[in-house]
């Protein structure tokens, strides 16, 4: 393989890091661990890493792809199909949106722009599922799975940029 | 041609496209349209999902087979730390193990001693009440492969499906009681719908009295037993067995135990620990040929409307 096709082939696998790590938070969320009651309050793992990239490299996310794995986390939950591919547009479509508010500030403001994310989602997602199912479900598992994300923020966001600052300077 | 090649080499260099510019317009337009036609297909799978039609329960077992692998390596690691776990407990706790198993095993051979009689026994009743022999199913054992439980839906993949002679509607069950029912179907890989779903709605009876109830999930730690008779008692410890009616699950399968009983509701904790599920025994009971014969799509549509029927009949 010649070298300028060497460094294509070595910048698109470098460029396609964003999605990757999507799709692979969205596999971990799938992990069967053997505890009783995890996979109620297992974070939402697909959540974190679409708010980091939309933040760090939107150009590299786009919404589209976005869309994608969110339908691909709907096929493989058994969630209505659809719903979590709309919440996760709508969401990486706000914060690229107000990425100028947001991006290059402190990490605690980013946590903090975060957890509001979070209420905004359980809510929509509250509401979207008590309609589908017709009846209004309890929130409270819900409520344990979006804290855990919410906590979870500074450790995913320190993996993912770890993930930025090794592969993906100058891409 | 020229402008094309302009623009490749303009974005390879990395400068930005100036602002307010046609191809800038064109880019944002492009993207809102984009945006604007994403959620309009998102709502309308939220509505073709909605009337459960065979090409999503399809893209979802096709989507399962390929990624079950995946999924389940990934998970190999937790399972072997889990039963590591479990192996240091158990050599802590082993005196008390070995205890309590002796006792257990005592109190076995009495019942052991007794079984003879009492399958006699049974068999003659049985004879007399003309209710034929119990149903024989045939098994098969799955790992569980992916944990798709979440706040919302209550299900797992196991690893085996239509290759494997599995069908919609079959009984799941573990060495404690009924884990759910199969609900998709791929090559190799189900869906199972837990008993505590909120879908989940499962003809029981009390095992002691014999009296029949609907148990519904509620997608929380217990379920709720429904259409009990306001002046029946019930007391807490009862054990919940599958009523075998709607001829979907066999009957005399143990699903809970009653945990407790409120005004307004009976709540039933399930005898499955969901926190030790690896393996699970997927049932065909061959009890009225409905499972397997109905085509897609069917098979919710054709319980909800027994579900009608018995609502109807309860008293």
């Amino acid at each position: 393989m010649s070298e300028p096709i060497q460094r294509a082939v070595d910048r698109a696998v470098r460029r396609s890091f964003p999605m990757a790590t999507a799709v692979v938070a969205s596999l971990a969320g799938l992990i069967d661990v053997p505890a009783a009651e995890y996979s109620r309050i297992a974070p939402a793992f697909t959540l974190i890493a679409v708010y980091c990239w939309s933040v760090w490299r939107p150009d590299l996310l786009p919404l589209s792809g976005v869309f994608l794995i969110g339908l691909f986390e709907d096929l493989l939950r058994g969630l209505p199909l659809g719903l979590t591919a709309l919440m996760l547009l709508v969401a990486a479509g706000f914060v690229q949106n107000q990425r100028a508010y947001i991006f290059g500030r402190s990490n605690p403001f980013l946590w903090l722009v975060f957890g509001l994310l979070v209420v905004v989602w359980m809510t929509v997602e509250w509401l979207a599922m008590s309609i589908l199912l017709g009846q209004i479900l309890d929130p409270e598992a819900a409520a344990f799975r979006y804290a855990a994300t919410f906590g979870l923020l500074p450790v995913g966001a320190a993996l993912l940029l770890a993930v930025q600052r090794s592969g993906m300077q100058n891409v | 041609m020229f402008r094309k090649q302009r623009r490749e080499a303009r974005r390879r260099r990395g400068r930005p496209i100036r602002q307010g510019s046609l191809l800038e317009d064109v880019r944002v337009w492009t993207r809102r349209f984009a945006v604007v036609v994403m959620v309009l297909v998102a709502g309308a799978l939220i509505v073709i999902d909605r009337v459960e039609a065979p090409v999503t329960r399809d893209m979802r077992a096709g989507l399962a087979d390929l990624f079950a692998p995946v999924i389940a390596a990934v998970s190999a690691p937790f399972h072997a730390a889990a039963e590591w776990f479990d192996a240091f407990q158990s050599n802590a706790t082993v005196r008390e193990r070995n205890a309590e198993l002796q006792r257990e095993i005592e109190r076995l051979r009495v019942a052991l001693q007794q079984l003879p009689a009492l399958e006699d026994e049974n068999r003659r009743l049985r004879a007399i009440a003309n209710a034929g022999n119990r149903i024989k199913g045939r098994h098969v054992t799955a790992t569980v492969v992916a944990d798709t439980d979440g706040p919302y839906v209550r299900s797992l993949l196991v690893g085996a499906g239509s290759a494997e002679g599995i069908g919609r509607g079959m009984a799941v069950i573990n060495g404690d009681g009924l884990v759910g029912r199969i609900v998709e179907v791929g090559s190799h890989t189900s869906r199972v719908l837990l008993v505590t779903d909120l879908n989940s709605r499962i003809p029981v009876q009390l095992a002691a009295s014999g009296l029949r109830a609907l148990l519904a999930g509620t997608n929380g730690r217990r379920m709720r037993l429904n259409y009990v008779p306001p002046n029946v008692s019930v007391s807490p410890g009862a054990l919940i067995v599958t009523s075998g009616h709607g001829g979907v699950l066999p009957r005399g399968l143990p699903v809970g135990r009653v945990d407790s009983v409120g005004r307004h509701a009976i709540l039933v904790r399930p005898l499955v620990n969901w926190g030790r599920l690896t393996f699970v025994r997927i049932v065909n009971y061959s009890t009225t040929g409905l499972v397997q014969d109905a085509p897609e799509g069917t098979l919710r549509r054709e319980a909800g409307r027994r579900e009608a029927g018995r609502r109807a009949e309860t008293p």
